[in-house]
This record gives structure tokens, sequence and C-alpha cells, in this order.
């Protein structure tokens, strides 16, 4: 999961990258609005952690243009304030959701997490394909109870293709989800995690399939 | 601190004592003129006594004779309310009728009485003290004089003199008691209207700062009840304006506090899943300049306090600004030269007086400070720091070369809190509202204008010159 995140407080912009990144999520974070409409016109963000009180373009205006231009990629407004026109204003905006300083790490990634579900359209944290099951919160994988145990970089693979198990889904897509400014992850980089996944998957009736010419597709092996 | 009591007593009691001591007066004086008339007319009705006595002293030749028996006498002056004693005497001492044991008036008694006028005393004899007339007869051609004297008890003028006490003190003792709670239903029916303001000012919430109601207060209290709401107005005001700044202030503290949780956090993480691993050098020095950006924004805002509320201890001197803007200028180049910009002193003085003005010298370092300090960050590469003295006015610009502010931006520049389009994360946007504030304090302005000349951005403190004395 790639996130952007908008915030211009050096120390909390420092403070959530690594937090999400802790959580398995890949981070870009960038100081002020006109930085985050150049970060999305280059990328593809699954969601994105912003401010309101930015220098240069204000969240609103960044959230603003980026509704103007057809992003749908879920929002969390992060605000200093938290009186009740703010928030108001920020959901009518186009926000999907709000959170006001200071708040917990928990709360921040069960938030985030949240409104990815409801962006994918599914009400829960866990990912299941016959017996095989990802929980996305804890980033466990087990198969009939039992654990697979699972780098970060693997996590993040098997929960790109347990979103829509039985669907390819594209290279270019892992790619970018997995990749941020900071550690740029290649196409080969992409065969090699799926080479590890497949010997951990060996003995289970999950497999990852190569989609010739688009990219992965998870599914099971009876099917 | 002193108690004055309540305003119901204070008025009870001068008003209680204002009718207590006329009626007192009065009614001793009413008491007074009824026993002098009465004893005036128990005088009369003894004087008639002795002149029925005296007119039945007869002269035959010369020599004085009572003409009627001691009983009829005793008649002639008979009361039945007091006993009465009279002798009708000569001079040389011969008892004509009466009581010869009846004592001699004085000598200098009769001796004051003139001729026919009675003269009245009071005598104390075996039967008591008596009220007594002397009556002194003569008779043309006769050598000697006859003298009559009537004696009554005066038990008699007590009995009256009580009677009279009792019909008058009585009725004056009751209306006194009546008058006393008269007087507190009074008063307090007429402070009724302060009590009604108290109760309506004692049910208010303190959250209810809303003027009192003037309709049914009357004149007098009218002026205190209209300060009253002055004084709430002002009050609600103040607290606005202090929420306001809580709020801000909150706001301001909120971003460098969570910021310093998470990084203290990630520490804390790192360590537990690692706790021989060195911790992140990035999220120490992180951490340490959050602490340093939190410690400004306190700093700006204890400034900021102190500029609207400068402490009595300040020190406000006549000073030469010129050394003053020289001692800043020093101070502040160096931190120009660390942002690679340059700093210029131009101390520029007409007439060669002094540019002295009244200052509180902490508060305007600060205030400069806060102005030299934003030309630096956000200005442009050169800032000159100008002294001009005029006639009346001391004026020190904080000039920079920058490209001037837009319309919008300076509308708002002095507003506490703002920060501009090209703002750090490290400004509280209060520098500006505090260097405001500061010269306010001071009796001075800050202002902002673009230079007319030269262009960039000129700020400006404005002082009175202040009278030289040296």
């Amino acid at each position: 999961m790639r996130v952007l995140l908008v915030e211009d407080d050096p120390a909390l912009r420092l403070g959530v990258r690594r937090a999400l990144e802790a959580e398995g999520m890949q981070v870009d974070a960038v100081p002020d609005g006109d930085q985050a409409i150049a970060a999305t016109a280059t990328a593809t963000y699954d969601l994105a952690v912003l401010d309101i009180n930015l220098p240069r373009k204000d969240g609103f205006g960044v959230l603003q243009h980026w509704r103007d231009r057809g992003a749908g990629f879920p929002v969390l407004m992060l605000t200093a304030r938290d009186d009740v026109a703010d928030k108001v204003k920020a959901l009518n905006a186009g926000a999907d959701d709000y959170l006001a300083k200071p708040f917990e790490v928990a709360e921040l990634v069960a938030r985030l997490r949240a409104l990815l579900r409801r962006h994918r359209g599914v009400s829960t944290n866990l990912c299941t394909l016959g017996d095989l099951q990802f929980d996305i919160a804890a980033r466990e994988l087990s198969w009939k109870g039992e654990r697979i145990a699972l780098s970060p970089r693997e996590a993040a693979l098997i929960e790109l293709l347990m979103a829509s198990p039985g669907k390819p889904v594209f290279k270019e897509r892992i790619v970018s989800a997995m990749s941020s400014w900071r550690s740029d992850f290649s196409a080969n980089a992409v065969e090699i995690y799926v080479l590890k996944l497949r010997r951990k998957l060996e003995h289970t009736d999950v497999r990852i399939s190569t989609v010739r010419g688009v990219g992965y597709a998870m599914e099971l092996t009876t099917g | 601190m002193k108690r004055t009591g309540s305003l119901r007593t204070a008025l009870l009691y001068p008003l209680l004592w204002l009718w207590v001591i006329p009626a007192i007066i009065a009614t001793l004086t009413a008491f007074w003129f009824a026993g002098q008339a009465t004893d005036t007319s128990f005088d009369r009705v003894l004087k008639d006594d002795a002149l029925a006595l005296a007119a039945q002293v007869h002269w035959d030749g010369g020599r004085p004779s009572f003409s009627a028996d001691s009983a009829t006498a005793a008649s002639l002056v008979f009361d039945s309310l007091s006993p009465s004693r009279f002798v009708v005497r000569t001079e040389s001492g011969e008892t004509l009728v009466g009581n010869a044991e009846f004592p001699a008036p004085a000598a200098r008694r009769l001796a004051s009485a003139k001729k026919g006028e009675p003269v009245f005393f009071d005598v104390t004899t075996s039967w008591g003290v008596l009220r007594t007339v002397a009556l002194q007869l003569t008779h043309p051609g006769a050598p000697g004089k006859v003298w009559v004297i009537v004696g009554e008890a005066k038990s008699k003028r007590d009995q009256i003199s009580q009677e009279l006490a009792a019909a008058i003190f009585l009725p004056a003792a009751c209306v006194g008691f009546l008058i006393v709670p008269l007087l507190y239903i009074g008063i307090r029916y007429g402070l009724a209207p302060a009590r009604d303001i108290s109760d309506a000012v004692a049910r208010r919430s303190i959250e209810d700062l809303s003027p009192l109601p003037l309709e049914d207060t009357p004149d007098e209290l009218r002026g205190f009840v209209t300060k009253i709401n002055d004084l709430l107005g002002r009050l609600a005001e103040a607290i606005v304006h202090e929420r306001h700044f809580i709020a801000q202030a909150a706001h301001q503290l909120r971003t460098p506090a969570a910021g310093i949780k998470l990084l203290a956090e990630d520490l804390l993480r790192s360590h537990r899943a690692n706790p021989t691993a060195p911790p992140d050098t990035e999220v120490l020095q992180e951490l340490a300049a959050a602490s340093d950006r939190a410690s400004h924004v306190v700093q700006q805002l204890l400034a900021m306090a102190r500029a609207e509320f400068p402490a009595a201890s300040q020190q406000t001197l006549t000073a030469d600004l010129k050394d003053v803007i020289n001692d800043e200028g020093k101070r502040w180049k160096k931190v120009a030269e660390s942002f690679r910009k340059r700093l210029v002193v131009d101390v520029m003085l007409t007439g060669g007086r002094p540019p002295r003005a009244t200052i509180q010298p902490t508060l305007f370092e600060e205030a400069l400070g806060n102005v030299i300090e934003n030309a630096i960050r956000y200005g442009g590469e050169t800032i000159t720091l100008e002294l001009q003295g005029s006639e009346n006015e001391v004026l020190v610009h904080v000039w920079d070369d920058g490209p001037p502010l837009s319309t919008t931006e300076v509308a708002s520049l002095f507003v506490p809190f703002w920060r501009g389009e090209s703002a750090t994360s490290s400004g509280s946007g209060l520098g500006l509202a505090i260097a405001r504030k500061a010269a306010r304090s001071m009796r001075g302005e800050l202002t902002y204008s673009i230079d007319p000349v030269r262009r960039g951005n000129r700020f400006t403190f404005h002082f009175s010159r202040a009278i030289d004395n040296a």
C-alpha cells in the first residue's frame, strides 16, 4: 500500500512516515501543497494523509485540486484544529476521514485501513482464499490456522494479490504500490518476491500464477 | 477588610435616631409645659384660698382681727385632694386664726413680696413639704401688717404630674414601638430593587455575562447598573479574546507535540524491537529540532502575553535609540549571515538632537528582534536597520529588498497566528503581532509600508521624541 503524506512539520512528517512504514506501508512524504500535487502527477497512491494548514497551498486547496481532476483515492485530513466547523469543511471538501493532532499511531493506522477497506468495498481486515488467510491489520498469513512467516515486503505483496483473489494484478501496479521515493522497487524485485512467496505457499492449495504480459494472480490449485 | 454592614442597618439607625431624639425632646417639653400649667392653676386656687381668708380680716382702729371662726376659716381653704394648713398672723407674731405652729416663712421671701402680691414657695413642715402662698395685708393708718399664709400638701400636684407623665409618655412609647417595624418595613421595601439586582446577579451562571435589565431599575440605581453592565461587557470581551488566544495557542502547540510524541514512540518501538541497536540518528536529530520549535512557540506565546500585559516591574526609561539600534544590529548581523543575507545599520539623524524616546528596553529589543528575524527569514537578500529622527518622532525602520507583500498578506500581517505563504514550519505566526503589541504598550506604533523609492518591505516603529533634559 503506497501512501502520500503531506505535512509541513518535519517531526510529525518523519514520525508518521516511520510509523506507517513500520506497518508495512510505502510512504512518500512532502512538506507543502505544491509538492503534494506534483507527487500525485507522477505516482499512484492508495491513500493520502493530508494536513490542512500547509504553506503555499493549504490542504483544502490540494484536495480540491485532486477531486477536480478525478483522483478518487481516499484522503484522511490531519489538523491541529478540532472544531466541528473544520471537520465539516474537510468532509464537504471531499475528505474521507478526519483526525485531530495529536493522535495515536494505532488510531491513524486503523483509520487508514478502514478507509482502504471501504474504498475496496470490503468490510473486514481478513482476505481469504481457500484455507489461506491474510490479516491485513496484523500482517499475518496463515494456512489452515498455521502461521506462515513473512517479511514486510512479502506481506505487502500478499496484501496486493489477495485483495482481488483470482484476478490478475498488473506488475506496474505492484511496483508502484511497493515503491516509495526512498526505496525504489523494481520489476525484477517483484519477481524475486513472487518466487519467495511461491516457495512459502508450496505446501498449500494456493498458488501465484503468472499472467503473461499482465502480472500475477493468486488462485486455488484445485480451481 | 473592614466590614461595612448592611445598607438596611445603615439606613435604619440614623432614621431611628432621627425619630427618637426629637420624640424625647418633644415629650419632655410637653411634660414640662403641662406641669407648669398645672402648677400655675393650683397656685391660683391656693391664692384664691388666701384671698378668701384675707377677706375675713377686719381692722378696728388700726388693729387687725379675723371675723370668722376657725371652722369657717378651715372650710374656706378645704381641698378634698390634699389637706391644707393655714395661718393668719400679725407682724408681731399673734395668730389671728389657723395653725399657730405653721412656720413663718423666711424673712427674705417675705421681704421680696410686694405689698398685696402673693409669694409662692415650698416649705418643709411637720406635715411634710407644703406648697405655700403668703399674702401681706396692710390697712391705711394701721401701723402693723398681717400675713395670710396657706399651704397645701404637694401630693395632689405629684399625682397630677404622674397622670400627665402617663398621658404623654405612654402614647409616645407606643408610637415608638410601632415606628421601628414600620421604618424597617419601609426601608426593606425601598431597598427591594437593589435586592432584586443582587438576586439577578447571584442567579446567573459563570458563563452568563449578558447585561442586567434596566427597564425596572429605579433612577438612583440606574447609573450603578449601567456601570456593572459596562464591566460585564468588558469582561465578556476579555474572555472571548482570552479563549481565542488559548485556542490558537493550543492549536500552535498541537503540531510540535504530535511530532515529538510520534518520534518518541518510534524510538521506544525500535528499542523494544532491538534493545542493543543504537537509536536512529535521523529520529534523534528531528526530535531535538522539534523540541526547539515547540520551545520557540512557547516562548513566543509567553512573549505575546508579556506584550499584551507588560509587567509593572518592566523598567521604562528614556533612551537614545541609536545605541539600541547599533547593539541589535550587531546581534542580528550574525544571524543574517547564517541565512546568507546581509544586515546593514544606517542612522539618519537631522538637527543634531539625540534620538531619545521613552521605551521599555527589554520589550523593545524583543519587538525589534522579531521584526528583524521576520525580515531575515522571509525578506530579501539585504536587510537595512535604519534610525530616523524628525521634529516630533523617532522612527526605526527594518527594510528588506524582497518583493513587496500582496494586499491580502498586508491585511493579515499583524493578526496573531497568521502565517504567510512562504512561512516555514518553525514560525508561530506571532512575531509581528507581538512586535506591534509591544510597540503599542510603549505608546508607540508598528506599521508596514512599501518603501516609496527602493520598493521592498519596510516595517517602521514610531515613537514620540522625548524632550531632552540633558
